[in-house]
């Protein structure tokens, strides 16, 4: 069963700062390599032949939400910054 | 403290988290100000009184505005007073000794500065003369805030950093406590018919900078003027709110030079921003 976890960065901020919140998954089941085999016969003679993908997870982030902060997305999809406001 | 919400979804399953954050050192209300040179109840009337708790005057050493930093306080507002006096003469001692024992009476908190954008008005070394010999007599008065007011356009390239604003920095002024604050002008470049890429709010981060270097980083932001020539330009000004450090900014409201009256959707931004609750009212 997979678990998601939220970093906030400072904990403590001033107004103003810059707040980063990082998302991680833990407990997903490892990607999976599948390899796929097929054979063919070629006047007469039998050929064989393989080739593999890999079963990565489908994983979706939306933005963190919080009262009085909007969070803005980054490059890194797994990372979103907003700004501190006043206390 | 708030409470954040982050969702996302694993191979079509849907999974929550939460987080926690609390927001510490909430920033002293930041002055907001204001300069019309012959317009000002209009002006006023025109971005709504509330919240405008400052008014920016000029004076010369042949016109001292005693009379309108008078009015300033009777009307329960912060006077800015810049003493555009020129390179340094011996009559600008008595001068200021009398501005400054004017100033003090007054009774309440008071922003001075002496030769605000002096770029191109003297030499370095006349700033720093007027400086050393000036600011001294306004910051022995408890009730005077004292600090250097530049251009803030000299922070837009390196070179003029390096040459122009650098130089003309009084370390020893900021070392010994007579300044308290650190201050520019900064108005978005270029002009109403072609519009500059950099705006009001953009020249915070390189002052910083600057501070840092010279080993103020936490030094007190004033922004003796400011204005924008479209609406996106003046948003880069809710930096003015969003970093404790800007203390007091003075917005231009004149048209003319570098400055224009705000009107259409400068307005209207500018209202909402002076409605923030973080503004001195």
């Amino acid at each position: 069963m997979a678990t998601l976890t939220l970093t906030l960065s400072p904990a403590n901020p001033a107004p103003g700062a810059t707040v980063t919140a990082t998302y991680a998954v833990s407990g997903a089941p490892a990607d999976r390599v599948v390899t796929i085999s097929g054979a063919a016969t070629l006047d007469g003679a039998p050929l064989n032949a393989s080739g593999t993908f890999t079963l990565t997870h489908a994983t979706l982030y939306t933005a963190p939400t919080a009262a009085g902060l909007t969070f803005t997305a980054t490059a890194d999809p797994k990372v979103w910054t907003a700004v501190a406001p006043a206390s | 403290m708030v409470t954040v919400t982050g969702r996302a979804t694993v191979d079509g399953a849907a999974l929550t988290a939460t987080a926690t954050l609390t927001v510490t050192g909430g920033r002293t209300p930041l002055v907001l100000g204001m300069n019309s040179t012959d317009a000002w109840a209009t002006r006023l009337a025109e971005v709504g009184p509330t919240g405008i708790t400052a008014r920016r005057w000029y004076a010369t050493d042949t016109k001292n505005q005693r009379t309108s930093i008078s009015n300033t306080v009777a009307d329960g507002m912060i006077p800015v007073v810049s003493y555009k006096l020129g390179p340094l003469t011996a009559a600008h001692t008595s001068y200021i000794t009398a501005e400054a024992n004017y100033l003090a009476g007054l009774g309440v908190p008071v922003y001075a500065a002496i030769n605000h954008e002096p770029y191109q008005d003297m030499t370095a070394a006349q700033y720093l003369a007027s400086q050393r010999a000036l600011a001294p007599i306004l910051a022995a008065k408890a009730n005077i805030r004292v600090g250097p007011i530049l251009h803030g356009w000299l922070l837009d390239s390196a070179a003029n950093r390096t040459s122009n604003f650098i130089p003309w920095l009084a370390t020893d002024l900021f070392d010994d406590g007579t300044y308290d604050f650190m201050g520019i002008d900064s108005y978005q470049t270029g002009s109403d018919a072609s519009p500059g890429p950099v705006g009001p709010g953009d020249r915070i981060a390189p002052l910083k900078t600057v501070l840092a270097g010279i080993g103020h980083a936490t030094t007190p932001i004033v922004i003796g003027e400011y204005n924008a020539w479209r609406a996106d330009s003046l948003a880069t000004t809710q930096v003015f709110l969003d970093d404790p450090q800007v203390t007091l900014a003075c917005l231009w409201n004149n048209t003319g030079g570098v400055g224009k009256v705000l009107d259409g959707d400068r307005l209207t931004w500018f209202r909402t921003f002076k409605a923030d609750s973080r503004i001195q009212s």
